[in-house]
């Protein structure tokens, strides 16, 4: 077990290297002179104030130069200021980082408290109107895109509860419970997707434990439903949906952007908007790699739990 | 052509019992269509999808209306009669708007997937066919579009490209095509080791005719199953991107672009946020039941039941 973790961790030297590769050469490289693009708009720039930001840049430096002083830093901790406030790209990650953690893990436990009970009581009761509604529910719940949603969420407490706070964002210090509440809304519709997808993937794999002949076994020497549901079913069904939690905690860190966008919500998603709105490279390049970085750790993170759940996988 | 050459999958041909005269003279897209067509909401999908082709097809000729063309004294309408799906600030007749949506849905997703096609099919077909450091190299680099969240990586794309629909076809067929090249990749493999490719090659055909014309034929299923999916999952693409405004700019009515200009005035005009929606949901929708019912015609391994 620790060789494997040992090479999985080796395995991530290349893909955080093209990781840092891409998101270098799609925002320093293919848009052209940075500083042209940045200064576009202002008419009284200086030669010599060009000069200067250049130089900051690296631009003058070839181009290998400038990704491994890039990298360079950012393996430091430093990932540049923003070209428009001046503050650490990393400070304004790293305050706006809490909020995004605490909507994947209300969003999480939400596909996971929801999901997976609906999906096994759906196989459980299969065919019935139960198992249809689900399965009804199910479809819809993930072809409804999640900003529509949030979009008719926010019109409703809008027209509605004109006087709710359920949409306002208190920071956590302030006030931790005013904090969660505001969030429920918005980590449910950043779940929504995930959620009906889990419930259908539970459902599937669920009906195909429930076939096997050890099942068959523990209710014939006469095991209550319970039991064998839960120790025997149960534990056997869920080892694939392990896996596409981690797969699907992309698309919860795509719908970040999203959701924080419609709820307003100071998370890195809408840094990452604005940055693109207002040309904040340094910010934009950052917040993307930041992203990038976290997403391939807990994929690794689950691949390894994976290991630890199915025994019969060896490495 | 001799027995030998006939590239059919076999394990397709197999699933024909033998016994049953009617089955053993049917091809596998046969069987496959006959699987397909009795699934019902699979047909409904389809329906749909024509639906969609259709009007995105048919364009400005069957819209009631201009889609772009203002008319002040019917701003702000309400559904009813006259505008089925009401009006927006600027008299624009919105269903003409969601129905030239349409077609900028379809372009942009039939246009990604089809590029993704064009760069994944050979990466995955010479990946899978050498093997080697050929597939090393090709498949650690797809791995790295596999590294990011998929919004994201189609936002950075954009972003830096410029937001227009041409770039952002261009950021969805990249991400797409990682995954149709591993897809591929893992047919190949597997098919090239069957007796008709060995036979393919014994009497020395060329490589790139044995993958063309042995090698390609037999991993289109999976292929097609998954174009679908990604025909539903570049309507949400494009609408999310447009929705933030780095797709398609006003005037284009693009749903997700209508979507997002709606929210100023929602409270006074829901309408103008509800139909967008439900136009994503009606096609997102299509495209995912079409899909789920050929992946069971064409792949019934898996199958979801």
């Amino acid at each position: 077990m620790l060789r494997y973790i040992l090479l999985r961790l080796l395995g991530l030297v290349p893909v955080l290297f093209g990781v840092s590769v891409l998101v270098f050469v799609a925002i320093w490289v293919i848009p052209g002179d940075i500083v042209d693009i940045m200064m576009g708009d202002e008419v009284a720039q200086s030669e010599k104030a060009m000069q200067r930001l250049r130089a900051q840049l690296n631009l003058d430096q070839p181009i290998w130069m400038r990704y491994l002083l890039w990298v360079g830093n950012a393996l430091r901790g430093d990932l540049g200021v923003s070209m428009i406030s001046g503050e650490p790209v990393l400070d304004q990650i790293l305050e706006r980082a809490p909020v995004n953690l605490q909507l994947v893990l209300i969003a999480m436990v939400f596909i996971i408290v929801i999901g997976i009970p609906l999906g096994t009581l759906a196989a459980y009761k299969q065919f019935t109107w139960v198992d249809n509604s689900i399965r009804v529910g199910a479809i819809f719940g993930y072809v409804i895109p999640n900003f529509w949603l949030a979009t008719i969420a926010v019109l409703i407490v809008s027209l509605y509860f004109p006087r709710a706070t359920v949409l306002d964002y208190v920071p956590f210090s302030k006030d931790p419970i005013a904090n969660i509440k505001g969030l429920l809304i918005p980590g449910f519709v950043l779940a929504l997707t995930t959620l009906s997808y889990i419930v259908r993937l539970t459902r599937s794999t669920v009906l195909d434990t429930l076939r096997l002949d050890y099942v068959r076994t523990a209710r014939a020497k006469g095991l209550g439903e319970r039991v064998v549901m839960s120790t025997h079913v149960l534990k056997n069904s869920l080892i694939p949906v392990v896996t596409v939690l981690g797969i699907q905690v992309g698309v919860l860190i795509g719908g970040l952007v999203l959701t924080e966008e419609v709820f307003m919500l100071p998370g890195i998603g809408r840094m990452i908007l604005l940055s693109i709105e207002a040309r904040d490279f340094m910010v934009l390049a950052g917040g993307v790699l930041f992203l990038g970085v976290v997403f391939v750790l807990v994929n690794l993170v689950i691949d390894i739990l994976y290991a630890f759940l199915d025994p019969r996988i060896t490495y | 052509m001799p027995p030998l050459f006939a590239a059919q999958e076999p394990a397709a041909a197999a699933a024909a019992p033998s016994g049953t005269s009617a089955d053993e003279t049917l091809s596998p897209t046969r069987l496959a269509w006959r699987s397909f067509r009795r699934r019902k909401l699979g047909l409904v999908g389809t329906a749909m999808v024509l639906l969609l082709v259709l009007v995105a097809i048919g364009g400005t000729l069957i819209t009631p209306y201009d889609p772009n063309g203002m008319n002040a004294s019917v701003s702000m309408h309400a559904p009813g009669l006259a505008h089925p799906a009401g009006t927006d600030r600027f008299g624009r007749d919105q269903l003409s708007r969601l129905m030239e949506g349409t077609r900028i849905s379809m372009l942009v997703s039939f246009g990604s997937v089809l590029l993704s096609l064009a760069m994944g099919l050979p990466l995955g077909l010479i990946a899978g066919y050498y093997g080697g450091l050929v597939s090393a190299v090709i498949m650690r680099t797809e791995d790295v579009v596999f590294a990011f969240p998929t919004i994201l990586l189609a936002l950075m794309i954009v972003a830096t490209l410029g937001p227009s629909l041409i770039n952002l076809v261009l950021a969805i067929a990249i991400i797409f095509q990682a995954n149709v090249a591993r897809v591929v990749r893992a047919s190949v493999m597997s098919v090239k080791e069957k007796e008709f490719v060995e036979a393919a090659r014994a009497v020395a055909a060329r490589d790139a005719v044995i993958m063309a014309r042995f090698i390609l034929p037999n991993v289109m299923s999976p292929v097609i199953v998954q174009a679908t999916f990604h025909l539903s999952l570049a309507i949400f693409i494009e609408a999310s991107l447009s929705f933030l405004g780095l797709g398609a700019q006003p005037p284009t009515p693009s749903w997700g672009l209508m979507l997002n200009e709606s929210r100023t005035f929602m409270e006074f005009a829901p309408w103008l946020t509800v139909f967008p929606g439900l136009a994503i949901i009606f096609a997102v929708l299509a495209f995912n039941l079409m899909g789920d019912a050929l992946r069971d015609a064409l792949d019934p391994r898996l199958s979801e039941r």
